[in-house]
């Protein structure tokens, strides 16, 4: 499959870019030049130079470091925001499939609700409700992106579930945990892989709005969107603080986007005409 | 066809209290006692015990939550903790301001996109093609806070040909950016719902035919291709209206325009929780009217989908 | 389909009319917050201090300079060692109704704010009146302490003499409004005077909701969170001031000011933070720029009580990592003035004195010595403003040298009030402006620790020997004497070290050049436009 992936022209890009990403944020602490939470107010606002390739923010701090450690954050509240996602969702999708009726109703009355909610709205007022901190976000996010998870695995049960395997096991008195796990789900798989995939890039997109506003990382962490809403006030002495860490938002979503397009587009053709993910 | 409308507006109604519910218990938990935001730098107990008593947060949850669907049957959502005016008509205020900059965004997405899309398609797999499709994407990823930074930086603080925010008392000048920024990612996908619309029809049957009938090849793309290719894109065109309407949030904070986005997001932050639940529910009636007119628009232009709607309905 | 396009885009140009620059004798100046009320009973923010000390006369007020002047009353003496003010009303000062400004006006307007059942949270101004605290209470008809023995004297006595009473009248809680029903009056008993709610119920049945004023100017339009439009008060006796109409628009965000300010639609700015640097430098603007000390002191206040912050020599550890001058180069451009007390510079009692040296090593001496060689956790709570959030992470990052490691926690006004005020908090970070141009206002409230909390001493600090000079200090009515006393004051706490000292912030204006006679006051309720002038706008951009 990953073959079939990078053979796409998409994919290929997508892979590089995520990938150069992933490996950024993993070896952030060992590859950063400075210490991105060390502040040196006497190299305040440095345009950028060879001894700092994205110059320094206010407190002298390198930013380049520091847009490497954010690389961490980023991926690390995206991918875990989706994994709570995938797995509420499905939990959900799976027992509204399945068991149909009231269950069902009410699962997807829920998910209505949760649609229903006007963009980030939502999110904001839970960070504010909850007090803005990164554990909370990852929480917040995984938990609100449920339904769209939800509805797909739901579908998807509900055309597997007549299929005839399953009536047969059915009739064999198979119980329908069994049937739902053994059966059902590893059906779900590709749609899932797909879920998770795309939703990556609006992962990272949801971090750095909420960082931004003032409701995700916290300062002293070096969110690239808490960096972009802190370079704004200095935007015409030193327009590097938030044009960096805006490349680095914009490229990152850039290759989990193609990344997740061509996972679609291998394992769903069908799907193509979705423009949007998640 | 009026069934339909019906029983798509019935189920507004659950979904609404579902929504005005949540929101209800969110702000019960927000912290922050909205009394003292309400108090000066020095205050004594005298003072907070009254204004609580005044506002009824005195009272057990039970009760304000009654208080609260009571209203909400009125459509009353009560007076705003900072400013003391009725939510309602403050809202409707602030609204023709979101409006306005969803109409002008919109506008942008629309011309702008369709041409890209139709560009693209018509010069499919050449490098115009490539270009215009790596523009969308690098429209959808980019965040649209950085978006207007990058603008507000390069066209207003280098070249001064724009003001870099605020409403400005109407002048068009003070809406571009703010447009432009919010048009941003529906563009792209406009763009590439067309492109790959396009590419569906302009294989079919009726354009050989025109083609061969010697029809101009721009009419043949604006006018029959086009208009058939331009159905599903208004599904895409509509829902993203819906979320200018209601998701400008970051734009409208970025731009400091005072619609309805940055003016919600405004009363989360200070805590007015009269605010918070009328504008949530407002944006939720909106974003909800808008879906159920773009799946009746759907439905009435193109007739394969008219007769296939009794099935998709009972699929809900 | 093109025709739609076409029509829409007509649409959007039509209802967008971009109006052109205004010339001509309308001022415009910018309003940091959105005013929500403007009953001078109810105001707390500078927003709306600022408008109502232009819509409302007090018995005396504020000159630009920070003096006390003359204002609806004309002359005054104080006797009886300083418990007993007289008051001569000024016979010509005129309600917007033009209904003349008697005595009975003032008590009813006293009353308004003392009354059981007011929600003014401005008690505290006219609290040390005599009787007031019965009043409130509901245990008298009326304030003892408010004689009016004819229309144009009022007398006001005080249970002890209080120096500052007479800069405390010249506040907004103490601001003259017109008294209900002229006819149901009588000496003594009075009109109560519109009653205070909030402004939401409507005050003198017509409509409006906020009571009436003498003051120069008169609201003439209010487009909440917009801008508010003043015109000159018809029946001020002193006639037509030079201005036409002010327009004070709402302007949260600090880019759009300078933008409207550079494209002239903007008259007074105060400039941000952020872009002192780039106005200062500018030699073509340096004539129109004014700069005053703020009657502000900036600080991290510490939690006197909690945990490690109990011992002095922590805190002054705290004091001796964070290189406050270094902050103010770079954060203020260098434009405020460090602090080594809290009594502003400007104001009798200010003192220079050595600030606590940065000098890391040495703090961390301190801490080991108190019994924290490892350091410890610290709780740093904030509002969320540019200036303070620059400002906190620059002492996160301080304090992290020297083994502290700050968790920052931002939350909004009242979260944040509630929480430090009840002692819950380690750190917090606040400034603290004066009302009034004395050092009294800054060390009683900070200080004394019978206001401890919600009264204005969030840090609990508490020493006996402070107390009693605090309390001599305002019996004092000799100046010289008491600048004296309050420097000692000052000193004795900046010793004890109860707070992280950082700076007095300087405030900067720059004003347009077609704009005579502006003066930036020291305090911001001292300018009220009545001497400003525009002369015609030449064309073209303002750079």
């Amino acid at each position: 499959m990953i073959a079939k992936i990078v053979r796409q022209k998409n994919g290929l890009v997508g892979v590089a870019i995520a990938g150069v990403v992933f490996a950024v944020a993993v070896l952030a602490p060992a590859i950063a030049p400075y210490d991105p939470y060390r502040i040196d107010m006497a190299e305040s606002l440095r345009p950028p130079c060879l001894a700092h390739p994205f110059g320094t923010d206010v407190f002298g701090r390198d930013v380049m470091s520091r847009l490497m450690h954010g690389a961490r954050i980023s991926l690390e509240v995206s991918v875990l925001s989706r994994v709570i996602s995938i797995l509420i969702g499905t939990l959900l999708g799976l027992v509204a499939g399945y068991f149909g009726g009231r269950i069902d109703s009410v699962i997807m009355r829920s998910s209505d609700v949760t649609l229903a909610y006007p963009g980030l709205l939502l999110l904001v007022a839970v960070m504010a409700a909850v007090g803005p901190n990164l554990a909370s976000l990852i929480v917040a996010l995984g938990i609100v992106g449920w339904a769209p998870v939800a509805r797909i695995v739901r579908a998807q049960v509900l055309s597997i579930r007549e299929r005839e395997f399953v009536l047969a096991v059915r009739s064999l008195g198979g119980g329908a945990e069994r049937i739902m796990a053994r059966h059902i789900l590893p059906n779900c798989a590709s749609q899932l892989v797909i879920v998770f995939s795309m939703g990556l890039g609006m992962g990272i997109m949801a971090e750095s709005s909420m960082s931004f506003l003032g409701l995700g990382a916290q300062p002293p962490l070096p969110s690239w969107g808490a960096m972009i809403s802190s370079g704004l006030d200095y935007l015409r002495v030193a327009p590097w603080m938030s044009l960096a860490p805006g490349l680095g938002i914009t490229i990152a979503v850039l290759g989990f986007n193609l990344l997740g397009d061509a996972c679609r587009d291998v394992l769903d053709p069908k799907l193509r005409h979705l423009g949007k993910g998640g | 066809m009026i069934a339909y409308i019906l029983k798509r507006l019935l189920l507004f109604v659950p979904i609404l209290l579902g929504v005005a519910t949540v929101t209800f218990f969110l702000v019960y938990v927000l912290p922050g006692d909205p009394v003292l935001s309400m108090v000066g730098e020095r205050y004594d107990e005298a003072t907070i015990q009254e204004l609580r008593r005044e506002m009824r947060l005195d009272e057990p949850l039970y009760v304000q939550y009654a208080h609260f669907v009571a209203g909400l049957a009125r459509l009353d959502f009560g007076r705003s903790y900072v400013t003391g005016e009725p939510v309602g008509p403050t809202l409707l205020k602030r609204f023709p301001y979101t409006l306005r900059l969803a109409l002008f965004a919109m506008v942008i997405s629309v011309v702008v996109g369709v041409c890209a899309g139709v560009l693209a398609a018509w010069r499919w797999r050449t490098a115009i093609d490539y270009l215009t499709m790596g523009t969308t994407v690098l429209g959808i990823s980019m965040p649209v806070f950085w978006l207007g930074a990058l603008l507000i930086f390069v066209f207003s603080m280098k070249l001064g040909l724009l003001p870099p925010s605020g409403y400005g008392g109407g002048g068009l000048r003070y809406a571009v950016l703010p447009a432009v920024t919010l048009a941003q990612a529906s563009t792209a996908y406009v763009a590439r719902m067309t492109r790959s619309s396009m590419l569906d029809v302009v294989g079919e049957h009726y354009i050989q035919t025109a083609r061969a009938k010697g029809v101009s090849e721009w009419r043949v793309l604006f006018g029959h291709a086009l208009r058939n290719a331009l159905l599903p894109v208004i599904t895409v065109i509509g829902a993203d209206f819906g979320s200018f309407l209601t998701g400008a949030v970051l734009t409208e904070s970025i731009f400091a325009w005072p619609g309805v986005g940055r003016f919600t997001l405004d009363a989360i932050l200070k805590r007015d929780v009269p605010t918070i639940q009328g504008a949530v529910f407002f944006m939720a009636v909106v974003f909800m009217v808008i879906n159920l007119l773009v799946d009746l628009a759907y439905a009435w232009a193109d007739p394969r989908i008219r007769l296939r709607r009794e099935s998709a309905m009972s699929g809900g | 389909m093109r025709t739609a396009v076409f029509l829409v885009v007509c649409l959007l140009l039509s209802t967008g009319c971009s109006k052109s620059p205004p010339g001509g004798d309308v001022l415009f100046v910018a309003l940091e917050t959105s005013p929500n009320r403007l009953d001078p009973a109810l105001v707390v923010d500078v927003a709306e201090g600022q408008i109502c000390s232009l819509l409302y006369q007090g018995l005396v007020r504020f000159s630009p300079r920070g003096e006390v002047i003359a204002d609806a009353a004309k002359s005054w003496s104080i006797e009886n060692s300083g418990t007993r003010y007289v008051f001569h009303m000024d016979s010509r000062p005129r309600f917007s109704d033009g209904s003349r400004v008697l005595s009975r006006d003032v008590r009813a307007s006293l009353e308004r704010v003392l009354a059981p059942g007011s929600l003014s949270p401005r008690r505290w101004v006219l609290d040390r009146i005599r009787g007031a605290p019965a009043f409130t209470k509901g245990s008298a008809e009326s304030i003892d302490g408010v004689l009016t023995p004819d229309d144009s004297t009022v007398v006001i006595e005080l249970e002890k003499p209080f120096r500052p009473f007479l800069q405390l009248l010249a506040m907004p809680a103490a601001y003259i409004v017109r008294s209900a029903a002229s006819d149901e009056v009588g000496p003594g008993r009075g009109g109560r005077g519109p009653p205070v709610g909030d402004s939401r119920r409507p005050h003198d049945g017509s409509g409006e909701t906020r009571p009436v004023g003498s003051g120069r100017w008169v609201l003439s339009k209010w487009e909440r969170g917009d801008f508010l439009e003043l015109v000159p008060n018809p029946f001020d006796p002193r006639g037509d001031p030079p201005l036409e109409r002010i327009v004070f628009r709402v302007i949260p965000e600090a880019f759009t000011r300078i933008a409207e300010f550079e494209s002239g639609t903007l008259d007074i700015l105060r400039i941000p933070q952020a872009e002192l640097g780039r106005f200062l430098e500018d030699e073509s603007r340096r004539s129109s720029i004014q700069s005053q000390p703020e009657l502000r002191v900036t600080y991290i206040g510490l939690n006197n009580r909690k945990g490690p912050l109990k011992d002095v020599r922590v805190r002054r550890a705290l004091n001796m990592a964070v290189d406050a001058g270094r902050i103010i180069e770079v954060l203020a451009g260098g434009h405020a003035v460090r602090s080594a007390g809290a009594v502003p510079p400007g104001l009798p009692g200010y003192a220079e004195r050595p600030p606590y040296p940065y000098d890391p090593a040495a703090a961390k001496n301190l801490l080991r010595d108190a019994g924290f060689p490892d350091g410890f956790d610290l709780e740093i709570w904030q509002r969320d403003s540019p200036e303070g959030n620059r400002v906190v992470e620059a002492i996160q990052g301080y304090l992290l040298e020297i083994g502290i490691r700050v968790r920052i926690v931002k939350r909004e006004w009242s979260a944040f009030k509630e929480a430090v005020s009840r002692g819950r908090v380690d750190a917090f970070f606040l400034d603290w402006y004066g009302d009034y141009p004395d050092a009294e206002n800054f060390l009683y409230p900070l200080f004394h620790s019978s206001n401890a909390g919600g009264g204005g001493n969030r840090s609990f600090f508490a020493d006996a020997l402070v107390d009693s000079l605090i309390e001599e200090s305002q019996r004092t009515l000799d100046d010289r004497a008491c600048a004296g006393l309050y420097a000692s004051i000052d000193s004795l706490v900046f010793d004890q070290a109860p707070w992280i000292y950082l700076y007095f912030p300087t405030s900067f204006v720059i004003v347009s050049p077609d704009v005579h006679g502006y003066t930036f006051p020291v305090v911001y309720l001292g300018e009220d436009f009545s001497t400003v002038s525009k002369t015609r706008r030449a064309e073209g951009r303002r750079r």
